[in-house]
């Protein structure tokens, strides 16, 4: 199993409110931020980790010698990886006008593009079941929208910075829709409500809207889609 | 500075808070409220926070000369207080005018009662509390219970505008041009009514930013005031989002949620820095 220490953490106090933690790279981060969540520490309210740094929510009984501690973690890097294919139905996305004019390529390029890159979960975040998928290149990247619409649907595949999500319940949101999955990738019985883990490979597969409909209509799951345990 | 008056000192009434903790290693006794939860009360009703003193009097109520505006609560057993005569209720906010005088009857329903006034009281501190312990002369007005003509002050710590929420800088405070970040501060926004338990969308001057957005999705809370590049901010609510991309400009601490969450929509408010 490869450890790793937190020692080289970067860690900046906001008014003992909350601490940011960054200066290790993403998959060490991503492990120190794991780590000091199953510590379970009595100073600590709430552990949120991204790709590019850890907030760590503070309470009243923390001290400045706390930080510390958050540097003496050792860190398991050990993942077992999964590989998942993401059925997207491209016909459902609300948004291609505004972003075939911003990335000034046609909805057939893009789609094209999106189906043949492997992509890797950056992170988990924003809502329960949400999914950052990491491996646009830099000429798909698209700046968010200046105002968040109030609502994006389920299931909606959307384009945001550098970065696809997969929107796993209807919220609010500031990326472009480009069409939808008929799965779920939100678990409400897990205590990690995710089927998707950090650093999974997920690719995404071209449906009809007739093929979203069959999917729609079958109870089976995400995971159940890709062992083929669906008959 | 608040002050009040002591003219006839109750049952005991002394200055109390959560105690002396963690000191019976030197055998000093605990002190504090003997009904921590009714202080607490108080001092939430007043917005104040909760370890801070009051005043607590048993089985006879004092009477008290106000010589400053302030606002008080009167908690735990019922002592049939009155302002100036007239019968006020218990665990409310009460208004208090120069020259208002409190007094009460004895106990009914309970036997302690507590005075919270909208400050900090000024006491001697002794081993990190201001309880009066009488027998060892800690804490409180030189240690003594309160008598007539003892004077006692407080220090105003509360603002209370209803209309003013304190926030402090966030991680990209800095993203925000230098006429953003007085605007910011100098400028009446409202809450607009396409929020929600999310989120509250901000309608304010259009703030600008050097940085439009973040190169990757950063951890947010609720508290947390985002500047999406239309410059209206959105503060994440309750059943906010964890991660988002829009620069964290600032936040307000989760105990000014609570007074930022009661405002009404459309209603002016502005922000000040909190220290």
């Amino acid at each position: 199993m490869e450890k790793k220490k937190t020692a080289d953490l970067e860690v900046i106090n906001y008014n003992n409110d909350f601490l940011i933690l960054k200066g290790l790279p993403s998959p060490e981060l991503a492990a120190a931020a794991r780590g000091i969540y199953d510590e379970q520490y009595g100073f600590v309210d709430d552990v949120i980790s991204s790709e590019a740094e850890v907030l760590v929510k503070v309470n009243a009984s923390f001290q400045n010698s706390d930080i510390q501690k958050l540097r003496n973690l050792e860190v398991n890097l050990n993942h077992t990886l999964g590989s998942f294919v993401l059925p997207v139905c491209f016909d459902h996305g609300v948004d291609w006008d505004v972003v075939e004019k911003s990335l000034g390529k046609s909805k057939n390029d893009i789609i094209d593009m999106i189906t043949k890159t492997p992509f890797e979960v950056a992170m988990l975040g924003f809502l329960p079941g949400f999914v950052y998928l990491n491996g646009l290149p830099k000429a798909f990247h698209v700046q968010r929208k200046a105002i968040p619409v109030s609502r994006v649907e389920s299931g909606t595949i959307a384009i945001g910075g550098k970065y696809i999500g997969l929107y796993s319940l209807p919220s609010p949101g500031g990326w472009y829709s480009l069409g939808r999955t008929p799965f779920s990738n939100y678990n409400p019985q897990s205590e990690h409500p995710s089927y998707l883990n950090l650093l999974d490979e997920v690719t995404i597969e071209n449906i009809s809207s007739e093929e979203f409909d069959v999917i729609s209509n079958s109870n089976i799951s995400l995971l159940e889609y890709n062992t083929g345990d669906h008959g | 500075m608040g002050r009040m008056k002591i003219l006839k000192s109750g049952g005991m009434t002394s200055i109390q808070d959560s105690g002396r903790k963690g000191k019976a290693y030197f055998a000093i006794p605990r002190s504090g409220a003997m009904d921590q939860k009714s202080l607490r009360l108080g001092q939430l009703l007043l917005d104040l926070p909760e370890d801070g003193p009051g005043l607590e009097c048993t089985l006879v109520a004092p009477t008290i000369l106000f010589e400053s505006k302030t606002r008080i609560a009167l908690t735990g057993a019922d002592f049939n207080w009155t302002i100036n005569g007239g019968s006020v209720a218990l665990n409310t906010v009460i208004q208090i005018n120069e020259g208002d005088v409190l007094s009460g009857k004895n106990a009914e329903i309970g036997l302690r009662g507590y005075i919270i006034v909208d400050g900090e009281i000024e006491a001697q501190i002794n081993h990190g509390s201001k309880s009066t312990y009488k027998e060892g002369s800690l804490g409180g007005l030189n240690g003594q219970f309160l008598k007539p003509n003892d004077t006692v002050t407080w220090e105003n710590c509360n603002v209370h505008q209803s209309d003013v929420i304190n926030i402090h800088l966030g991680p990209e405070w800095n993203f925000l041009t230098r006429e953003a970040q007085e605007q910011l501060l100098n400028s009446d926004f409202q809450i607009t009514t396409d929020s929600n338990r999310m989120g509250a969308r901000l309608n304010g001057p259009g703030l600008k930013l050097i940085h439009q957005e973040m190169s990757s999705s950063v951890p947010v809370f609720p508290g947390i005031i985002q500047l999406p590049s239309s410059g209206q901010p959105i503060v994440v609510l309750q059943d906010g989002q964890t991660t988002g991309g829009y620069p964290r400009i600032a936040y307000i601490r989760t105990r000014d949620l609570d007074k930022f969450n009661q405002i009404g929509l459309n209603q002016p408010f502005r922000f000040v820095l909190g220290n």
